[in-house]
Order: C-alpha cells, then structure tokens, then sequence
C-alpha cells in the first residue's frame, strides 16, 4: 500500500449544539480503497463532507500531501477549495443537470473559454478522455436526462477526475445498480486504484466491502470506532463494532403450511413498461420476495397493485373476489397498503412532525371531525415506543431523522391501520444494520399474524434471510416462482439474469 | 433539543408579528393624534374585513404551494354582475347567493385547469384575472353601476349593535369556521399533507386532484363573499374595484409566516398578518403617505417577509 496523502487529525463539529463528530482521526493512503462503515447518523457523511468543504470544522486539523509527498497542514474551507485540491464526492443524489450534455456537465464551471467564447471543440475533447477513463461509450453531445442511473454515475465520476483528482469519495455508489453495472462500477474502482487515485469508499452491503475494500473505517455515535484492514476483519467483528453489541441476524422460519388460503391473486396482469401478463399468487401469513435486477419490472408491477398504476388486462382477485383499483385510495380501501421504495418522495411529508405523517394513513379511519388528537397521540407514542424509533419526540420534524427511523415511521404508518395485504419496496435500503434487523421483525411478526407481505428487494441476502417464497422477475417476467427452502443464490440469480 | 429549537423559533416568529403590530401602533400613534381613536380602529378593522375573509382562501391556496392572482378582478366582477342582480330582483338574498355561486364557479374553474391539466396556478389565475377583469369593463361599459339601495349597502357599510361593523363580524366567522376546518377536520389535515407533499399525501390514499379543487372552491366563494361586501361598502359594481387586491391579501398571507413553497404556516399568523397590513396601509394614510408610495412598500414588506422565511427554514 503506498503512502499517506491524507491526515485529519481531532476533528470535531456540531450542529446546533448537538455534536455528530468527536475528536475523529481518518487517514487515506495513496490507491487504496478505504471503506466507511457506520448507522446513519454515526458521522461518517459529515466527516466527508467536512473534507469536501461543505462543512466547516470547529476543531481539528487536515493534512495533505504536497508534490514531494510531505504533508502539509491544508485549510478547505469552500467545495471548490477542495476540488482545486483534487478531492470530490459522488453524491447518492447527482449532480447533474440533466437537461444539458454530458461534456457541459462535465466542464460545468471550468468550460474552456477563448475570448469569452465557449470552446465547443475543446470541451467534448475533454469530456471524450474523461469517459474514456471510465470506460463509458456514449457520445459525449447526448443529453443526462437520457442516460441510465449507472451512466450518470459514471459522467459523475468523470467530472471528479476532469479535476485532476486525487481522492475520490462515494457515497453508497451501488445502492441503486444493477448487478451487472456494479461489476462494472467495481472494474472502474480497481483501474482507478491502479493510476493511484485513493477512494473512500461508503457502503452498508457487506459482501461489497469484504470484495474492493483495503482498509475499512468504522463509526458510531460521531466517534471513530476502530480502524482495520478488511482482510483481518469478519462481518461479525464489523456489525458488533457498528452496532457496540453482540449480534445475529435471524432468519425466517420456515413453517410451510398446507391450508394456507390466497390472500392476492394476479392474473395477467400488465405494466405500463413491459407489456407481457403476470400471473402469481401471494398467501396469507407467508413473507413473498420478489427479486430482480434493477428494472426488471417489480416496482412497475407493485404499483398495479396498489393502484397507482392501471393495468389494462387482467384481473387481480383479492380473498376470492375480483377488485379494480383506479388509486391508491382504492387500494387501501380494499386493506392494500404499500410502503414505497423513494420514501422521501412518495412515503413521508418531510417538513411535517413524525405524528402527522404517522396517522395520515389512519384519519380516515377516524371521524372527519377530529376531536380525536389525543387518540392520535395514542397511536404516536405506541408506535414511536414499539417500533423504538430513536426521536426527540413525536412532533420532531421527520426530515430530521435518520433513514433508518424514518423508514420505521412510513412502516408505522401503514400497520396503524389494520391491512391485509402489504407491499414492502426495497424496505432496508440506506438503513442501518441494527434498524434493518428490526424491520424485518416488524414483517415476520405481520406474517405471523396472517398478513400478507410482499417484500421487493434487490439484496439477494435479504430474500433469502427473510422471505418464505421467492418470485425472480426478468425484463417483466415471472422467472421463478419457489419456496425459499428449495433454493439458494445461485439459482436466483441465474433466474434474474436469464 | 431540535424539538425545542423548532419549537422557539416558531414562538420567535409569532411573537416579533406581534411586536411588529405593536411598533406600527406605537409609531402611527405618535405620528397621528387620530390614528388611535375608537372611530379609527373600528375604520380599520372594517377596511381589513374583505382582506381577511379573501385571506382564508389564499391561506389555503399557499399552503398548497400555489397562489392565486384572480382576487382583485374576481371583486370587479362579481361585484359588477351582483349590482345588475340586485337591480333586477330587488332581493338581498339572491344577490348573496349569486355572489357565491359566481364564485364557486371561478374557483371551480381555477381548480380544475391547475389540477386536472397540470397547470401553474400562476398560470392559470393569472388568465381568470384578465378575464374576470375583460368581463367587468365589457359588461359596464366601463362606467360604475352604482346602487344606493340600503338593502344592497347595508353588507358592507352596516352596522350591529351600533358601533360593530357587519364585515368584521363577517370575517370573524369566516376565520373561526376556518379554524374550525383547518385544524379540528380531516379536510384541513389533508390541505396541510397535499401542500407537503402531494405524492407522499396521494400514496397515502388522499385524492390531492380533488383537495386541490375543493382548496380553489372554497377560495371562489370566499372571494365572492368578500366582493359582495366590498360592492356593498362601494355603493355598487365597479369595474376597476378591487385593483391589486391580490396583492394585500398575498403579503397578508405570506407576511404571517405562510411558507410559498406549501405545507407550513398557521392561521394566527395570517390574522396578524392581515391586521398589520391594515394597520399599515391605514396609518400611512392618516399621515399623508400617497398610494403610490404605500404600494411601494409593501412590495419591499413581501420580499423581505419571503427572505426570513427562506433564511428560518434554512436554520430551523
């Protein structure tokens, strides 16, 4: 491994009097790939950002190599200090602007101008070598609106190189790729190791970190927990140091039942994207995965069933009896619920307190007069309490929590109200280990209670951990349909990839 | 702690509107020996009775992250076809009721286009208040049809118990069964979820197209309500009443705290907003500050109300 080009020493913030980070020390050394674990919420994305100049430090110092390689004490006090310096993020969220190309995107601040006049030229030679970089085949004139997540990804990153970088920062990169583009983001990592250029590397999946990470950086409650080489570590090690305690993940029981009775029942039924008939049956008490690559259609069929979306064929049967559902409204009527994969879009009111969004769900089962705010008060603490998510209160604003908690808020808002049927979409993405465990509780729990859980993932590990049957889509198809018992990793993503 | 914090800053908010009302007294007071008179308050609460009722409907319009522009020529308008009513049927009571159902009918049509077509509601009211305005000039020919009947005056110029308005009493109980609505229904619930976040308010069950409509509704027949006192206190329909209406009640709305991007603001705020646009606009009058520059200034009040919104929701 080569040498040290960065040092932060001691470093300290606050936000309004509330400390995320204290007395942390973090070193990167020249092509390595140190990854950051932590919960939400342990201080690993502000340390970053403090990096990148988007935060500014109370206390603490950073040192940077120089061109001899002898560190320097280095002041970044502003993002575009920091890309001067070589140093810049990818973002979960881009940014991009998707309605210009990719060569403006690239050269967006630092466009070559002669005379005051954009070198047009110039500018996709730019933007050519820094694809080429990346190894992304796309002409550089096409618009960022028409580009694939894992392409924009890339033009993300070579942006960051068209700055000379050096240190390379990602933030949760594969959290919505596929799997053939995260073999393909993880190729791009190890080239760039190669010409020298140091990656820190955020991620809660496992199996990522244990396959490109170097060293890997643990944190919990803004403290660096411990420092240690991937290679000497095990996942246990790494949870217990995340979580501060002993820990293991559970997995379902399997009690096949053969009396279980057709809770939903799809029969031909169509999305707008693919325009081939599904047809499967979901049981009452069973936790039904549904597994496929990014875009193989599972979100697009999930909206059908919760109303969103119409499908023009078909008919879905629920307890034996055929219902048409033209929205959401519908759909809850018919004691359907869906807790949706964007929870920041779709699942909460995010400037409004955890008791507003938790009982928006539930006013229609009360009067329309509401003289019912101590009832609903009821339903807050009963949740806020059962489901322990970590908040000041129930009136604290949800934008304010972790992603862990807020996901057990939108979960929270749905079993208030006595459903039958619930949709879970990629329920455990960006929440935190011990958050995650607890959630798939909350759905065994449901399932025990004869509900009927449909959970949407793309983590092979959590299908199998924790569904009773598993569905495999491909392109809009129904690949596999089995009990989980009958099947391992393998088979489910062969089933995927078809 | 952050509950706290939050919980301050919205007290901090709503005590210096208060503070705000108490220095334009203070000051107007010094400036004009009238200026705190019995007879001038209760002139002033009466001038602000139209803004206050309109002000119930743009409160919820905000709150739904729109706005709408029609307010002023809604008055001419409906004004103007309410005095050509009362000059046919003779009759208090259909005069009101098409004022209302006039009403109805624009918000309705406002309501519709911004919802189901997915236009801006800048847009959209923007067009209705040009037309609106068109049809009052053409229907007048551009001259006021006025009417002294008291029957017709007595909305906007009566009195109860001697010495109270009847448009105070008005916007009393429009702001109360606002209150009423806003705060103890679902419907207030789901204007506040809808004005958060429309997608999160529809996957949770709640037909936003339809509060959206039912929002611009109520406005309409608020609007229609306030422009029957106006028309009344006016002594009949006049084309150019009510020119740049909008433009009071949006300041009186944002000014207490409403936030322009929807989803925040409470009731309270608006009621002090629009005292202290009255107080304003009834103080620089009393010491001899023309229209002209008073429109001046509360141009500069909206902005910078907009600015400490921005600046507190960045902190908070």
């Amino acid at each position: 491994m080569g040498k040290t080009i960065l040092k932060m020493t001691n470093i300290s913030k606050s936000f309004s009097g509330v400390k995320v980070l204290l007395d942390v020390d973090f070193e990167l050394e020249a092509g390595e790939v140190h990854v950051l674990m932590g919960e939400n919420g342990a201080g690993k994305s502000t340390l970053m950002k403090i990096l990148t100049g988007v935060y500014s430090l109370d206390a603490g110092e950073i040192y940077l190599a120089d061109e001899n390689g002898e560190l320097k004490r280095t002041y970044i006090d502003n993002p575009k200090t920091a890309l001067g310096l070589g140093i810049s993020m990818v973002f979960q969220e881009f940014n991009l602007m998707p309605n210009m190309s990719i060569a403006e995107n690239i050269s967006i601040g630092y466009e070559p101008v002669r005379h005051g006049v954009i070198q047009q030229d110039s500018m996709n030679e730019i933007a050519r070598r820094m694809l080429e970089k990346v190894a992304l085949e796309v002409p550089v004139s096409r618009l960022v609106e028409n580009l694939t997540t894992a392409e924009k990804q890339s033009v993300e990153i070579a942006k960051c190189l068209s700055h000379d970088g050096k240190i390379l920062i990602l933030d949760e990169p594969t959290s919505s790729l596929s799997e053939k583009e995260v073999r393909n983001l993880f190729r791009l990592i190890s080239e760039l190791k190669q010409q020298g250029i140091s990656i820190v590397y955020i991620s809660h999946r496992m199996e990522e970190i244990f396959e490109i990470g170097d060293r890997i950086t643990v944190f919990r409650d803004g403290r660096r927990v411990d420092t240690r080489r991937v290679s000497d570590v095990t996942e246990k090690e790494l949870i217990r140091m995340m979580v501060g305690t002993e820990f293991n993940e559970k997995i379902t029981e399997r009690v096949v039942s053969d009396q279980a009775e057709v809770a939903l029942k799809a029969e031909g039924l169509t999305t707008a994207k693919y325009d081939v008939p599904v047809s499967f049956e979901a049981y009452k008490g069973e936790i039904l995965g549904i597994f496929g690559l990014v875009g193989a259609g599972r979100t697009e069929l999930a909206r059908v069933l919760f109303g969103v979306d119409t499908s023009p064929t078909g008919k879905l049967i629920k307890d034996g009896v055929p219902i048409h559902l033209k929205s959401p409204s519908d759909a809850i009527r018919h004691r359907i619920g869906m807790i949706p994969e964007d929870r920041k879009e779709y699942g909460l009111v995010l400037k409004h307190s955890i008791q507003e969004n938790l009982t928006l769900v539930k006013l229609r089962e009360l009067s329309w007069f509401l003289q019912t705010s101590k009832e609903e008060e009821r339903i807050s603490d009963y949740y806020i309490k059962n489901l322990s998510i970590a908040a000041s209160g129930k009136r604290q604003a949800v934008e304010r929590l972790s992603g862990g908690n807020q996901q057990k808020v939108v979960i929270s808002k749905w079993i208030s109200i006595d459903l039958d049927v619930i949709i879970l979409d990629e329920p455990t993405r960006g929440v935190d280990v011990k958050a995650k465990a607890e959630i798939y509780e909350i759905m065994r729990d449901l399932a025990n209670k004869g509900k009927c859980i449909i959970m949407i993932s793309s983590d092979l590990p959590e299908i199998l951990r924790v569904s009773h049957r598993v569905l495999v889509m491909h392109d809009g198809i129904i690949t596999l349909d089995a009990a989980t018992s009958d099947l391992n990793k393998e088979m489910i993503l062969a089933a995927a990839i078809n | 702690m952050n509950l706290t914090k939050k919980h301050n800053a919205d007290m901090i908010r709503q005590l210096s509107l208060l503070f705000m009302m108490l220095a334009e007294i203070v000051i107007f007071s010094l400036l004009s020996e009238r200026f705190l008179r019995i007879s001038n308050i209760i002139n002033v609460l009466r001038q602000v009775s139209v803004t206050g009722i309109s002000a119930m409907g743009m409160f919820m319009i905000i709150l739904l992250g729109d706005i709408d522009l029609s307010v002023g020529s809604m008055y001419a308008f409906i004004g103007v076809l309410c005095a050509f009513v009362f000059k046919a049927t003779k009759s208090p009571a259909i005069t009101i009721l098409a004022a209302l159902a006039i009403g109805t009918v624009i918000g309705c049509i406002n309501g519709v286009i911004t919802a189901k077509f997915k236009i801006p509601a800048f847009i959209t009211t923007l067009a209705t208040m040009s037309v609106c305005s068109g049809f009052a000039y053409i229907l007048t020919k551009g001259t006021p049809i006025g009417v002294t009947d008291p029957r017709f005056t007595f909305l906007g110029s009566g009195y109860v118990a001697g010495k109270i308005p009847l448009p105070v009493i008005f916007m009393l109980i429009v702001l109360i069964a606002g209150y009423f609505f806003m705060y103890k229904t679902r419907f207030g619930r789901h204007v506040y979820a809808c004005g958060g976040n429309a997608q999160a308010a529809k996957w949770s069950g709640i037909n936003a197209d339809r509060i959206k409509i039912l929002v611009f509704v109520l406005a309409g027949v608020l609007n229609g309500f306030a422009a029957i006192i106006l028309a009344g206190r006016l002594g009949g329909g006049l084309p150019a009443a009510g020119e740049g209406s909008e433009m009071d009640v949006i300041t009186a709305v944002v000014l207490g705290g409403t936030s322009m991007s929807g989803g925040k603001g409470k009731l309270w705020g608006v009621l002090l907003g629009v005292l202290i646009i009255g107080l304003l606009t009834n103080g620089l009058t009393m010491i001899g500050v023309s229209t002209y520059w008073q429109k001046v200034v509360k141009g500069i009040i909206i902005v910078v109300a907009v600015i400490l919104d921005t600046k507190s929701s960045q902190t908070a």
